[in-house]
């Protein structure tokens, strides 16, 4: 059973922060390097604790088709920023159960990790201008 | 081949999305939407039209993913989700304010309601021929350096940032061009002295 942090405590200013500083530019380059799918089912989120808890579910969880995003920069830094800015973050969230197969990038494999890595673009987007 | 889709959100106010209606000759395409997945699709409630021909669709906005289908009679011809936010064009700034130090002006506006802007000011003087730009991440732009004696115009807009919005959006219209000479507002700027 995967606990639910709550991210209503955290240093979101500073987090968006790291986040224009380091992740837009992982996201870009992880982006840049996929050819593009039309629609992407993106994710709504409301506020900015909102916007953080569905950010780390959708960065640490597993995916049909795509597998773990877990070990990409963007989710390295969203993990060393979520430690650093959100009191008492547990340390080691990342449900590793399976010890993470060698994945060689198939072009279904991409086309799907590229469609969450989208929605995770657009659910960190709407967390720098959430109210 | 794809139906080719555009949109703008004017404003979190409005959103109009238009299609290339060329792409399917004869036929009247219909736009149906939401703004949740577990809402049921809502027919467009104003189409835009050309040549008698339905071209696009103009329905109220807000920062959400809207969710649209388009079809052909009943058969889906485009389904897909979108953020509006990506396609937003701010409204132009209103209210706009100077109010003049020495060889500085302050450039002021009402703040849009949402967050994420980047608030532009443009000026030149008659002897520049480009405009320069300073922007601010509220309405409150400071320019310095200014000729007391230059007569200069100034000119405001509001854009989306990259970090918030993406790539895809759109300025707002410049706001009317002011003049100003010494502090003091004014209807034209005189004509340069030729160089004696």
């Amino acid at each position: 059973m995967v606990l639910t942090y709550n991210f209503t405590n955290c240093d979101f200013t500073k987090i968006k922060e790291d986040y224009e500083k380091l992740i837009v530019g992982d996201f870009q380059t992880y982006i840049n390097g996929t050819k593009s799918t039309q629609s992407s089912n993106y994710i709504f989120c409301s506020n900015q604790s909102d916007c953080l808890a569905k950010i780390e579910s959708l960065t640490f969880g597993t995916h049909a088709g795509c597998g773990s995003l877990s070990k990409e920069m963007f989710a390295c830094r969203t993990k060393a920023t979520f430690a650093h800015r959100c009191p008492d973050y547990p340390r080691v969230k990342v449900n590793n159960t399976q010890a993470m197969k060698k994945r060689k990038k198939r072009e279904d494999t991409a086309k799907e990790c590229l469609k969450h890595v989208l929605r995770l673009q657009g659910l960190w987007r709407r967390f720098t201008r959430a109210p | 081949e794809e139906l080719q889709v555009q949109m703008i959100c004017f404003n979190f106010e409005t959103v109009q999305v238009t299609w290339n209606a060329s792409q399917y000759p004869g036929t009247n395409l219909t736009f149906f939407y939401k703004f949740s997945p577990e809402e049921e699709y809502s027919p467009c409630p104003r189409y835009t039209v050309d040549q008698g021909h339905a071209t696009g669709c103009l329905l109220g906005a807000k920062d959400a993913i809207l969710y649209f289908s388009i079809r052909d009679g009943s058969r889906p011809v485009l389904t897909m989700d979108q953020w509006v936010s990506e396609y937003l064009k701010p409204s132009s700034p209103e209210d706009v304010r100077f109010s003049w130090h020495q060889e500085a002006v302050t450039v002021v506006c009402t703040n849009l309601s949402y967050n994420g802007l980047l608030y532009e000011v443009q000026y030149r003087s008659t002897f520049d021929t480009a405009w320069q730009s300073k922007e601010e991440k509220s309405c409150h732009v400071t320019v310095d350096g200014l000729d007391a004696e230059k007569c200069y115009s100034f000119r405001a807009r509001i854009k989306a940032s990259e970090v918030s919005y993406g790539s895809a959006t759109h300025p707002s219209d410049w706001s009317e061009t002011a003049l100003w000479q010494g502090g003091q507002p004014r209807d034209r700027c005189p004509e340069k002295e030729p160089l004696s």
